[in-house]
C-alpha cells in the first residue's frame, strides 16, 4: 500500500496509482513530500478521463526521460521528432482532448508531457495560414485592418535567418 | 403563459449562398421560423470574397410547414399575445445525412417578434451549441460555418462600409432621407417567401403528416436520451475548449520556425504578442529600401531579439541608425552590418557600448571603419567568438590599411572565428622581425582570408606563408581566397604550396579554396590529407579525373561543394557510387552546376546509390 497513492480527480473518481508514476508530477512530488501518501491528493483541475492518459504517459516513462524535443519542428510528422511511443501515445485528432492534456500537464507539472502536447499542437499549426490556423483552433481574428497593415508591412522587410 | 409540452418538433437548419436559417416548428404543428440573416444582399463584386458556401440538402420545406396552416388557426389567439415557451430540436442536414442533431434542453422564450428575425452572431451560436450534445467533429463543422460566415460578414460590411464613404462624399448629403433599402426588400422578400412557402405546403400536406409523426417519436425517444446523459455530466465547457493560457501558446509557437511564426502574427492579437515575445532572429538580408518607420517598429515590437542582420538599408542614414530603440539591445547575441556599407565609426561605438553580450559581430570592410573600432571591440566585447571583416569588392584591397591596426582584437580570449578581407604576408615579416608570436595562434577554430598578397614570389616570403601557417592545433576550418601577387596577377595554389605546407595543415579536415585550384592540387591536398571532411572548391578547373581523385583518397569525405565546377560533367560521381556500397560515405552533400542532360544522369546515378548513403544534390544550383 505504501507504494500506491490515491488520486482524486474533478468528476470524483479515485484512481490509485503506483507512487513512483504518481511522482513523475512535480506536484503530486511535492504534496507527498510534504504530507505523505496516505491521503487522497485532491487533483480539482482534472478529469480522470485526463488523468487515466496523464498517468499512461508517466507510466511509459517509468525509467527514463524523454530528451528535450527539438526546436523548431523539423517536420509535421512527430515521430520523426520524438520517440515513437511518444509520438504513437500523443496521436490524438480530437483537440479538445489534447488541449486538457496541455492544461493537466501544466496543472501537473509534468514538464515533459507539456512539451509533447504542445509540440502535437504545433504540428496542427506548422505549414498553415492564419487563416487555416483560426479555422483549426477556432480562434477570431480581433486585429484591426491597420494593424493587419502593419504587420504585413513588418513582414515585408523581414526574413527569416538562417 | 407555458404551452403545453411539446408534441411534435422539427427543426431543420440550412445554409444558403445569402443566408442561414434555422427553421423551428413547436407545438402542436405551430410553426416559427428563426431567420437569421447573413446577407440581405449583397452587389455581385463583392461575391468573390465569400468562399463557395458548405452544400447543406436542401429544406424540405414541405416538412416543416405541413401543419402550419391548421395550427395558426388552432392558437392564433395566445401565440399573438403571449411568449411561447418551446422545447426544441434541431437537426441538420448535409447531402442528405444528418450532420447533427440536439436539442436546447432548456426553454427558449421567444415572443413572437423575437422568433421572426435574429441577427447571427457568435453569441447566439454559442447558446445553441453549448446546449447540445453532438460528436465534436460535427461541432466543429458547424462552428466553422457560423464563424466563416460571420468573418465573410464582416468583410461585406467592410466593403459596404467603403462604397458608402464614396457614395456619400459624392452626394455631399443632397438627397432626403430614404428608408434603408435593405429592410423594404427583406420585408417583401418574406412575404414572396411566405406565399411560395404556403403553396408548396398545401400540396404535400398529407405525405408530410406520417413522416412527422414517426419524427416525433425518434424525437421523443433522443429527448429521454439526452436528459440522461445530462445529469452525469453536469460541467459543459465546449465554448472554452480553445482558450488556452497565453504561456501555452507561446510553448506551442516555440516549435514553428520563424519564418511561418512571422506570417501567424496574422492570426489573432493573442498570436501576435506570443510571436513578438519569440522570434529572436531578424534579417534584412535582401532588402535596401524599407522605411524607416517599418524598421523602428519592427526592432521595437520584437522583445527577445538575439540575432539581427541588418540588409544595405540604402535610405536610412547612420544618424538615423544611431537613434534607433531596440527593446533588446543589451541581450544581442550577433549583429550584421555586412551590407551596410554606410557603417560608420560613431554608428559601430553605439552598438558596441549597449551590445556588451555579442558573440557574432560582422562589419563591412571599408575605410569608413577604422583601428577606433578595433580598439573599442577588443576592450568592450570580451564574449566575442566571431568577427567578420568583409570587404565590398576586390578593388578595396589595393588600400594602403596597416593590418597592424587589427592587431588589438587577438587579445580577445573568446575569439574562434575570424575573417579578414585580406593579407599582405609582408605583415608577418614585420612581425616575425620582432620576434613575437603568430597572432592567429590565438584563434581556437576557424580562419578565413579573403586574399592573401605576396609582394615578392621568393623563398623568404614563402617562409614567412609557412610560419603563418603554423597555426593553433585546435583549428579545424581553413579558408583562403586568392593568392595573389601585388600587381593583383593570381597565383597558382600548386606554384606556393609544396610538400612542407601541405604537412603545415595536416590536421585541419575542412578546407576552402578560392583562386586557381586545379585537378593538381586537389591530387596533392588529398593526398597529403586523406581524412580530409570538407571541401568547397566552388568555380574551380575541377573535372570529373580530378573529382575522382577526390573520392578514391579521401574516403572519410562527408561535404563537397564542387558548384559551378563547369568542367565537371558528372562521370566523376561514379567512383562515389561505387564507394557509397560501401557505406563509406555516409552523408555527401553535392553542390554541382550541370548542364540539364548531365544533371540528369547525375541524378539517376545517386539515386541508385540512395539507399546506402542518400547524398543531397542541391538542386537549386541547376538554375543559377
Amino acid at each position: 500500500m505504501e507504494n500506491k497513492v490515491k488520486l482524486s480527480t474533478q468528476d470524483g473518481v479515485i484512481i490509485e496509482v503506483d507512487k513512483d508514476v504518481a511522482c513523475k508530477s512535480h506536484l503530486i512530488n511535492t504534496i507527498i513530500d510534504d504530507t505523505g501518501s496516505e491521503e487522497e491528493i485532491p487533483l480539482p483541475n482534472v478529469k480522470s478521463s485526463i488523468l487515466k492518459k496523464v498517468i499512461q504517459y508517466c507510466e511509459l516513462h517509468r525509467n527514463d526521460s524523454p530528451p528535450e524535443i527539438e526546436k523548431p519542428l523539423r517536420s509535421n510528422n512527430l515521430s520523426d521528432c520524438v520517440e515513437q511511443k511518444d509520438a504513437d501515445f500523443i496521436d490524438i485528432p480530437n483537440l479538445e482532448e489534447l488541449f486538457d492534456i496541455i492544461l493537466a500537464a501544466n496543472y501537473l507539472d509534468i514538464k515533459s508531457l507539456l512539451d509533447l502536447s504542445c509540440a502535437k499542437v504545433a504540428t496542427y499549426i506548422k505549414g498553415k495560414t492564419p487563416e487555416e490556423i483560426r479555422k483549426t483552433f477556432n480562434i477570431q481574428n480581433d486585429l484591426t485592418q491597420e494593424e493587419e497593415q502593419q504587420i504585413r508591412e513588418e513582414n515585408k522587410w523581414a526574413e527569416e535567418t538562417s | 403563459m407555458q404551452i403545453k409540452k411539446i408534441q411534435e418538433i422539427n427543426c431543420q437548419c440550412c445554409v444558403y449562398r445569402n443566408n442561414i436559417r434555422i427553421l423551428v416548428k413547436g407545438e402542436k404543428g405551430l410553426l416559427r421560423k428563426v431567420v437569421i440573416s447573413l446577407y440581405e444582399r449583397y452587389p455581385a463584386h463583392a461575391a468573390p470574397i465569400i468562399k463557395q458556401p458548405i452544400k447543406l440538402k436542401q429544406p424540405t420545406l414541405e416538412q416543416m410547414f405541413s401543419r402550419q396552416k391548421q395550427a395558426k388557426e388552432e392558437t392564433k389567439e395566445v401565440i399573438e399575445k403571449k411568449p411561447l415557451e418551446m422545447e426544441v430540436y434541431i437537426k441538420v442536414y448535409c447531402n442528405g445525412e444528418e450532420l447533427l442533431c440536439f436539442n436546447l434542453d432548456e426553454s427558449i422564450n421567444l415572443s413572437k417578434s423575437e422568433v421572426r428575425q435574429q441577427t447571427l452572431n457568435l453569441q447566439f451560436a454559442d447558446k445553441i451549441l453549448s446546449l447540445y450534445e453532438c460528436p465534436n467533429e460535427i461541432l466543429e463543422q458547424f462552428r466553422s460555418v457560423l464563424i466563416q460566415l460571420q468573418n465573410d460578414k464582416k468583410q461585406l460590411l467592410n466593403h459596404r462600409k467603403k462604397i458608402q464613404n464614396i457614395q456619400t462624399q459624392e452626394i455631399q448629403q443632397q438627397e432626403p432621407e430614404i428608408p434603408p433599402r435593405d429592410t423594404q426588400e427583406k420585408r417583401e422578400l418574406n412575404e414572396i417567401q411566405k406565399l411560395k412557402l404556403q403553396r408548396r405546403l398545401l400540396a404535400s400536406q398529407q405525405q408530410q403528416q406520417q413522416q412527422q409523426q414517426q419524427q416525433s417519436e425518434q424525437i421523443q425517444k433522443q429527448i429521454i436520451k439526452t436528459k440522461s446523459s445530462e445529469s452525469v455530466n453536469t460541467i459543459k465547457q465546449l465554448n472554452i475548449k480553445f482558450q488556452l493560457p497565453l504561456f501555452i501558446w507561446t510553448q506551442i509557437l516555440y516549435y514553428i520556425d520563424t519564418r511561418q511564426l512571422l506570417r501567424l502574427r496574422l492570426t489573432n492579437k493573442q498570436f501576435e504578442q506570443s510571436i513578438n515575445n519569440i522570434v529572436n532572429k531578424l534579417s534584412y538580408k535582401h532588402v535596401g529600401e524599407i522605411p524607416f518607420e517599418t524598421l523602428c517598429r519592427s526592432l521595437t515590437k520584437f522583445s527577445k531579439l538575439k540575432h539581427i542582420i541588418f540588409g544595405s538599408l540604402k535610405f536610412i542614414k547612420p544618424t538615423q541608425l544611431q537613434d534607433i530603440r531596440i527593446n533588446s539591445i543589451p541581450h544581442l547575441l550577433s549583429l550584421d552590418f555586412k551590407d551596410y556599407h554606410a557603417l560608420t565609426d560613431k554608428l559601430c561605438s553605439k552598438f558596441i557600448l549597449q551590445c556588451v553580450n555579442l558573440k557574432t559581430l560582422v562589419l563591412p570592410y571599408n575605410s569608413k571603419i577604422t583601428s577606433d573600432t578595433i580598439t573599442l571591440i577588443s576592450q568592450k566585447l570580451t564574449n566575442l567568438e566571431k568577427l567578420k571583416l568583409v570587404e565590398k569588392d576586390k578593388g578595396q584591397l589595393n588600400e594602403e590599411i596597416a593590418f597592424t591596426s587589427f592587431l588589438s582584437i587577438f587579445q580577445l580570449k573568446q575569439l574562434q572565428y575570424i575573417r579578414i578581407p585580406f593579407l599582405q604576408v609582408e605583415f608577418f615579416m614585420k612581425y616575425s622581425q620582432l620576434n613575437e608570436t603568430n597572432p592567429f595562434n590565438s584563434i581556437k577554430q576557424k580562419i578565413k582570408f579573403g586574399t592573401i598578397i605576396f609582394s615578392i614570389l621568393n623563398s623568404n616570403q614563402i617562409s614567412q606563408f609557412l610560419i603563418f601557417l603554423q597555426i593553433n592545433n585546435e583549428i579545424n576550418k581553413l579558408s583562403i581566397g586568392e593568392l595573389q601577387m601585388k600587381n593583383q596577377s593570381a597565383l597558382k595554389y600548386t606554384v606556393l604550396f609544396d610538400e612542407r605546407i601541405f604537412q603545415q595543415i595536416n590536421g585541419i579536415l575542412k578546407f576552402s579554396f578560392g583562386g586557381l585550384v586545379d585537378d593538381e592540387f586537389c591530387r596533392q591536398l588529398c593526398t597529403h590529407n586523406p581524412e580530409i571532411k570538407q571541401l568547397k572548391i566552388r568555380s574551380k578547373m575541377i573535372t570529373d579525373d580530378g573529382l575522382k581523385n577526390i573520392f578514391l583518397k579521401c574516403k572519410s569525405i562527408e561535404k563537397i561543394d564542387v558548384a559551378f565546377c563547369s568542367m565537371i560533367c558528372g562521370s566523376g560521381f561514379e567512383y562515389l557510387t561505387d564507394k557509397s556500397l560501401t557505406l563509406e560515405y555516409p552523408k555527401i552533400q553535392i553542390a554541382v552546376n550541370l548542364d540539364d542532360y548531365n544533371m540528369q544522369c547525375l541524378e539517376e546515378l545517386l539515386q541508385r546509390k540512395a539507399y546506402d548513403c542518400k547524398p543531397t544534390l542541391r538542386k537549386k544550383l541547376k538554375k543559377i
